[in-house]
């Protein structure tokens, strides 16, 4: 029980301090709100500024319990100095008694459902690997180091700063429960909002179209940041509903944080900025000087929340918006050709190649696309009907941009920050058809319900599927729970037993990073771990060993530099397994003067000179012409003959070969090398694992589902490599 | 691989100094080969063989183990360890498939031995085929040997572009 106190105060702590800050920013304002908007907006912008402040304390490596209690006590007290009374005689329209009681009903009924699964131990998949593991680490180095080998790290992480504030307390479900604030705020605030607009029957159902979505309640029930990221954007747009009212820049301020913030908690909510510069654009239209100050007052207030995140990516990634915009930024940790891959599969999950089986996918199915939102989203084209009215117009194109991005991610969650829209519009659409709103919430939550959910959802769609009140109140041990609970899991305990602190594994597929102290670097999620992928795949599959020699013969020729070169333009990657220079039938020796480039990934031409037969450069980009490697001799060498080891992968590459002579004149020596074949080479696989040892990682873990597993199981000797361990179907393997 | 340990403000104090990752490089240490039984090459392969990878170097697609043909594309190439440089015979096992045929019409074939043309052969049906043909000698100086043959045309499929030239039964030299 001590540890549901420890989680419980971890939550509250966190939340409290967000209320707390957000008072304090709004009263230092001087906004005239009523108490219920000071109260429910003061815990957004209270979040927002809070990652603020714990993005800068972990930049100093001062991001720990101690520090975050200290600050919290600080702004409690300066809250309570400097607090303002709220605007009294706001008019907001009243809810009927039983949709009061409906409304309390469901929110409760559901609302324990969801507390439940998000007290018992964090088990989503995204959550047990990146969200928390990465916070886990945080919170392990008070701070940030620079992560180069996990696209995660780069994302923007605005919630993730407010999960390590309740991690330092309350461990992995006091962050969950974070998030969870953030799903028992929405529906509150959607309902403070309509009332004010005069229409609460329609918020209030709206409301709970939102809560009771299956998606959004397992979710918000796990440390993910999607029904947070529907909560900024709904406050975004709250700010300028009041705005556009009162004119105020204290308003307009609270938007540009908020709208930067959305950016600050994730990359797709960007779309927030421009959303409130172009309301207040509109609504200020003809008035250019208002404009202009307001639109500085925007830039600049979501710059604030957006710059950190910039920053840190443009310092320690050389690109501000990694993992993304990689060819505008070329960086040595995330290749081109691996974002292009990426975002061509979220644009379809493989399996949703036609767009008209989202609809269905994303209600009832809920398995090819993660989740379903239920049902009664099916009727989501009545929402037009919405247009009608001017404060319809206003929630359909906030719908229209925040789910402008949904095409980008067409997975179920990425539809979370348009649905509170959708659901206000179609609430709106049939608030004058007697007993619609009533029958919709009564259908909506019957088919919401996680037992009933089941009936008609794939068996595999993502959702909650009980309700694990032993495990929350921990008197089922986290350590069972999550062993049948999370796949991932018992392999990253096993990693923590059996591996040194400072050992790193490489994982073809994530583990449960959050319950490991060890360094897990996955394959995917970087260059270098893709570099390490292909490296092993050329010690185990024969057809992408390095067979083929080009050969390039010319008449003996004094030259500076030399220079292979793309001609053709593809979909193949170009690479050089090894580079050599001859005269007279013998290699020149790379001496120390040569000077080696490529382009694109010039970070890995050291690949095609370093004699070994499982490493290779790659253009880690599609072929176009232009691309080269080069080597500078540093003085005139005299050569005749420039051999290519390569794989057989790259069928549309065409070869030529340069040089730049003594007088500094480029020539072409050659665009038609000869092709012979190279020798089989031996202890590939050793080659192989000590290229690995060569980068630090000392071990190896391979899952039942990863090509991988079979080769290396049917003989690990081979590779050098001894089993430490056997856990949940994966196997931890000690590089020798 | 290990993380620097520089609070964020001070990297971006020292900003003015920094620079991104260099992008020309020294020569690295090289590898030493590492020792061991190399993998032998024969001077024939069937399709069907347990390790035909080791022979592919391009233009033949995958197939599962054990399956009597793999696909080519239109310059499948493949390497051997001749056993002698005399009295060798180039032999091709292939099929031609109805299928591609009835699209393509008949195709020439030149087959190669060490980037040097054998023989140019034109087949004008479709069906179980064989080239052989004597080497000479000297055209076997290089190990290992790669042999190659270039269709003239392939089919290529109308739904993902897929080119299929013929079906590679077996191939290499033969006395």
């Amino acid at each position: 029980m001590a540890q549901v106190l420890h989680i419980l105060a971890g939550a509250a702590f966190t939340v409290l301090f967000c209320l707390a800050l957000g008072r304090l920013v709004m009263d230092r304002l001087s906004l005239n709100l009523s108490g219920a908007e000071r109260l429910l907006l003061g815990f957004p912008v209270g979040a927002a500024c809070l990652h603020l402040i714990v993005f800068l304390l972990a930049s100093v490596g001062q991001a720990r319990k101690s520090v975050f209690l200290g600050a919290g006590v600080v702004i409690f007290a300066a809250a309570w100095r400097f607090r303002r009374n709220a605007l009294s005689g706001v008019a907001v329209a009243p809810l009927p008694r039983i949709w009061k009681a409906a409304f309390l009903g469901l929110f409760t009924v559901f609302g324990v459902v969801y507390l439940v699964n998000a007290l018992a131990p964090e088990h989503s998949p995204d959550g047990v690997t990146y969200h928390l593991g990465l916070v886990a680490r945080y919170a392990r180095d008070r701070g940030f180091r620079r992560i180069t080998t996990n696209m995660y790290a780069n994302l923007s992480q605005g919630l993730e700063m407010l999960y390590l504030v309740a991690f330092s307390v309350g461990r992995h479900s006091a962050a969950t429960l974070t998030h969870l604030a953030f799903l028992a705020w929405l529906p509150l605030a959607m309902l403070a909002w309509a009332r004010r607009e005069g229409f609460p029957l329609a918020g209030a159902a709206a409301a709970l179209f939102v809560f009771l979505s299956p998606v959004v309640g397992r979710d918000g029930a796990a440390a993910y940041n999607d029904v947070a990221v529907a909560a900024v954007l709904f406050a975004v747009f709250w700010l300028v509903e009041l705005w556009r009212v009162r004119q105020d820049d204290g308003l307009l301020a609270l938007a540009g944080l908020m709208a930067g913030f959305a950016y600050a908690a994730k990359y797709t909510a960007f779309l927030a900025v421009p959303y409130v510069l172009g309301c207040v654009a509109w609504r200020l239209r003809g008035e250019r000087r208002r404009m202009a100050r307001a639109a500085l007052i925007l830039g600049l207030c979501s710059l604030a929340m957006m710059a950190p995140w910039l920053a840190k990516n443009a310092l320690w990634i050389g690109n501000p918006f990694s993992p993304f915009l990689n060819a505008w930024f070329p960086n040595p940790y995330i290749h081109v050709a691996f974002e292009q891959q990426y975002a061509a599969f979220m644009r379809t999950f493989g399996d949703v190649k036609d767009w008209r089986a989202i609809p269905f996918e994303v209600t009832l199915g809920g398995q090819a696309l993660g989740g379903v939102v239920g049902p009664l989203f099916l009727l989501a084209p009545v929402a037009l009907l919405a247009l009608r009215t001017p404060a319809g117009r206003r929630v359909l194109l906030a719908a229209a941009v925040f789910g402008m991005v949904y095409p980008a991610n067409i997975g179920t969650r990425f539809l979370i920050p348009a649905l509170p829209f959708v659901a206000l519009a179609l609430a709106m659409a049939v608030q004058n058809t007697r007993g619609a709103l009533g029958a919709l919430v009564l259908f909506h939550a019957l088919l919401s319900w996680p037992g009933l959910v089941s009936q008609y959802c794939d068996p595999a769609a993502w959702r909650i599927t009980e309700i694990p009140l032993q495990a929350a109140l921990r008197m089922e041990p986290e350590d069972r729970f999550l062993t049948r609970k999370v796949s991932a899991y018992p392999i990253a305990r096993l990693i923590e037993k059996s591996v040194p602190p400072r050992a790193t594994v490489f994982a073809f597929s994530p583990v449960a990073e959050a319950y490991t102290t060890r360094n897990v670097p996955v394959l995917y999620q970087s260059a270098w771990g893709e570099a390490l992928g292909d490296i092993f795949k050329a010690a185990l599959f024969p057809d992408l060993e390095a067979k083929e020699s080009l050969r390039f013969r010319f008449a003996p020729r004094a030259a500076r530099k030399i220079r292979v070169s793309q001609t053709a333009a593809g979909t193949d990657i170009w690479s050089v397994t090894e580079l050599r220079v001859f005269r007279a039938g013998k290699e020149l020796a790379r001496g120390q003067g040569w000077r080696l480039r490529a382009r694109p990934n010039p970070w890995d031409v050291q690949l095609a000179f370093d004699n070994s037969p499982v490493t290779r450069w790659r253009s880690w980009e599609a072929i176009r012409p232009g691309m080269f490697v080069e080597v500078d001799f540093g003085a005139v060498e005299t050569a005749d003959a420039v051999f290519l080891d390569t794989v057989p992968d790259q069928y549309q590459a065409r070869w030529r070969l340069e040089a730049l002579d003594p007088e500094g004149r480029w020539s072409v020596l050659s665009d038609a090398p000869e092709t012979a074949a190279l020798a089989l080479k031996a202890g590939l696989k050793r080659a192989a694992m000590q290229e690995f040892k060569a980068r630090g990682v000392g071990y190896l873990v391979l899952s039942e589902s990863d090509y991988a597993w079979a080769p290396v199981a049917a003989d690990p000797a081979a590779w050098g490599l001894a089993i430490a361990g056997e856990a949940g179907g994966a196997r931890l393997y000690r590089i020798d | 691989m290990k993380p620097a340990r520089l609070p964020l403000p001070v990297v971006l104090l020292l900003a003015a100094g920094c620079s991104r990752a260099p992008d020309i490089y020294a020569p690295p240490i090289e590898r030493r080969p590492i020792e061991g039984a190399t993998p032998d090459l024969g001077e024939f392969i069937q399709m069907r063989a347990p390790h035909v990878s080791h022979y592919l170097v391009r233009d033949v697609l995958n197939a599962p183990a054990g399956q009597i043909y793999r696909w080519t594309n239109q310059q499948p190439a493949l390497r051997f360890h001749p056993r002698r440089s005399a009295g060798r015979r180039l032999r091709f096992d292939f099929v031609i498939a109805g299928a591609t045929f009835e699209e393509t019409g008949p195709v020439t074939i030149a087959f190669q031995v060490n980037g040097r043309l054998l023989d140019t052969v034109r087949y004008d049906a479709p069906g179980e085929k064989r080239f052989e043909k004597a080497v000479p000698a000297d055209w076997l100086d290089a190990d290992p040997a790669i042999v190659s043959a270039e269709i003239d045309k392939v089919w290529v499929s109308k739904t993902d572009g897929a080119r299929l030239g013929v079906m590679l039964l077996g191939a290499g030299f033969v006395p």
